[in-house]
């Protein structure tokens, strides 16, 4: 299976990329307490999409599709996913050694969330009470469970990724 | 059955008054306040913490009921039983979670116990709503729609009425799939295999349960939302093609 060229091809995987994102980031939803957010199992998805697809429909399905999924119980976290989980994907999507890609997209997703909710949430909190979430403290213990999230994301992503560069 | 389509919101016209309907009823899946209040409500009849904790089952029986008319008996009852699949797993993983790695989750057992109560009946809810959501607007009336708009938006319209018809068509089969959940790993879920699992044994048995299922689940995901979209662009393909034609001999 190769990505097409027809602009209507890219539509169509990109949304069934963003929509399996999205459902798989409903679906094993574990709550971190200390941050108000969860462990996830989206970033497969994310991450298939950059390496398949390139980096712009890896960005679309970072944002859209965990966003969607934030949207549900967790709205708060809108912004942050929007923002790191598209750079996510758009970093998985660089011409690169696919398996660099895929890590480094990982680890910038880790610290990526951690600069929302080290920084970002608590000054922001300042001004807007709902924003008010997560301390720096708090961020610190995120960093483990995101830290998994992103190396299962990575390891899962790249096997499907090869699974379909196989069927070439 | 005539006088149950007032209770059918995919048949709501106009479009934007179906959409707010939707987002009202979904509201409690988005934000915390509706349960707040409701239980603020119910706590003046009850216990307070009773009034929270029923205030969860309350919110996604009347979620159900909202989507029962559109989507039938049976569609609902496969949607919940897809939904409890998913609902049970992140309940159990999260709790086997918080038990392996107690530094990380909160020490009060009894918030930690609410909010994965919440949590348990936000799934149960937000699987049938979502899925009565996207499958209550037609990508065929948004392409009869698009006729009479021109060429730069109808184009974008293609673009996004296809969206929806590939999100359609995720929804209704990755539900479907949750029973190679049960079928190809039964080892911790069905009744029978329950007594052969003991102790500590069963947290090594559930991470390996759940790592099986959710790889075999994600392939044939894959491949089962991918089977149908060459078709589904061909089909959209053809439509812009025409709507070139069109615009060609109008000139």
């Amino acid at each position: 299976m190769t990505p097409q060229k027809s602009k209507f091809a890219q539509t169509a995987l990109i949304s069934a990329l963003a929509a399996l994102a999205a459902i798989t980031t409903i679906m094993v939803r574990v709550p971190i307490p200390a941050t108000n957010g969860y462990f996830n199992i989206g970033d497969v998805f994310i991450i298939l999409a950059g390496l398949w697809l390139g980096p712009k429909a890896g960005f679309v399905v970072g944002a859209v599709g965990s966003s969607v999924a934030d949207a549900v119980g967790f709205p708060v976290y809108i912004p942050a996913t929007f923002a790191v989980k598209g750079i996510e994907g758009l970093i998985a999507g660089l011409p690169i050694n696919k398996p660099l890609a895929a890590f480094l997209a990982a680890f910038v997703m880790v610290g990526g969330y951690y600069v929302f909710e080290a920084f970002i949430y608590p000054m922001v909190g300042k001004q807007i009470p709902m924003f008010a979430i997560t301390t720096t403290e708090a961020a610190l213990v995120s960093i483990f469970p995101n830290f998994i999230q992103g190396v299962a994301g990575a390891v899962g992503g790249l096997a499907l990724w090869h699974s379909i560069a196989n069927k070439k | 059955m005539n006088r149950f389509n007032f209770f059918k919101i995919h048949l709501v016209k106009p479009f934007w008054l179906r959409f707010i309907i939707f987002i009202i009823v979904g509201l409690p899946l988005f934000s915390n306040s509706p349960a707040r209040f409701i239980s603020q409500i119910l706590s003046k009849f009850f216990n307070p913490e009773f009034a929270l904790i029923i205030t969860y089952p309350l919110i996604s029986f009347f979620i159900w009921l909202f989507c029962l008319p559109s989507l039938g008996l049976k569609k609902l009852l496969d949607y919940m039983a897809a939904a409890f699949a998913i609902a049970l797993t992140t309940v159990i993983t999260s709790s086997l979670l918080q038990y392996l790695l107690p530094f990380i989750f909160e020490k009060d057992a009894y918030a930690s116990s609410v909010r994965l109560l919440r949590l348990y009946f936000i799934v149960l809810a937000v699987f049938p709503w979502s899925l009565t959501f996207i499958n209550s607007f037609s990508p065929d009336s948004i392409i009869n729609a698009l006729m009479h708009l021109k060429k730069p938006f109808r184009e974008t319209g293609l673009h996004f009425a296809l969206a929806l018809r590939v999100f359609q068509h995720v929804g209704t089969v990755v539900g479907r799939l949750l029973i190679i959940w049960k079928e190809r790993h039964p080892s911790i879920i069905v009744m029978r295999h329950v007594g052969e699992i003991k102790n500590l044994d069963f947290i090594w048995e559930w991470i390996r349960w759940l790592a099986c299922s959710l790889i075999d689940w994600v392939y044939a995901c894959l491949i089962l939302t991918f089977e149908p979209i060459p078709a589904m662009v061909n089909e959209f393909e053809i439509l812009s093609e025409r709507n070139k034609i069109n615009d060609s001999s109008e000139k």
